[in-house]
């Protein structure tokens, strides 16, 4: 009677387990803080230059559970297709051969897609992402690759498209894959 | 990242900070941007 107790309770411990881990979150891509968010893609960053896309991956899940909601399976979901994607793209030294890492920045946005106000189109978000990782690496500057990162950003937030590029003198980018790849 | 690409191997902690502070900027701008608070 005993045994049979704790087996019950074992189930149900790992039943409200998986229930916490896999059940879909409201996911809101604009529901960041922005202090942690800078915290977040200064650490990735970090991890990305210094190769160790352990540590990325962390980040990127605590990116989108703690910063957009997501429930931990999808986050480490989106971690995983996003550090793929800059671990395709880092060796690379051609736009060609940077082409390896778009069916994983496609998966990312497929993933974030539910957490976006409005639908956006996968493939295209993941050809402009692509695009300005591999720009800056052609040594183009920020005032030339600055335009695409605000068309990414307005892509996947409807936020105020602007003709210019920002003044800032770093680039304003949207979080993540982003979070991901350069050089 | 421009910040960071002058620099390369020469980063410091100090440098770092100034990146999340610039971050920081943009994020708050993007966050008022998309009507957060």
């Amino acid at each position: 009677m005993r045994r049979k107790m704790v087996l019950v309770s074992a189930l149900l411990a790992i039943l409200l387990i998986a229930a916490f881990t896999c059940w879909p979150r409201r996911a809101d891509l604009r529901a960041f803080d922005s202090a942690g968010m800078a915290w977040l893609e200064t650490a990735m960053w970090r991890d990305y230059y210094e190769k160790r896309y352990g540590a990325l991956s962390y980040h990127l899940y605590e990116l989108s559970r703690t910063q957009f909601g997501f429930s931990p399976l999808d986050s480490f979901r989106v971690a995983l297709a996003a550090a793929s994607a800059a671990k395709a793209f880092q060796p690379t030294r051609s736009r060609s051969e940077a082409a390896a890492a778009l069916p994983e920045l496609a998966a990312y946005y497929a993933l974030l897609r539910p957490a976006a106000p409005v639908a956006f189109d996968t493939d295209k978000l993941a050809r402009l992402e692509l695009d300005w990782w591999q720009a800056r690496r052609e040594a183009a500057g920020p005032h030339d690759y600055s335009r695409t990162i605000a068309e990414v950003a307005a892509l996947r937030a409807r936020t105020t498209r602007r003709s210019q590029p920002p003044a800032s003198p770093a680039p304003r980018r949207w979080p993540i894959a982003t979070r991901a790849g350069k050089r | 990242m421009a910040y960071r690409d002058a620099r390369r191997e020469a980063m410091t902690e100090r440098d770092w900070a100034e990146i999340e502070g610039q971050l920081l900027r943009a994020y708050q701008l993007l966050k008022a941007g998309i009507g957060g608070s």
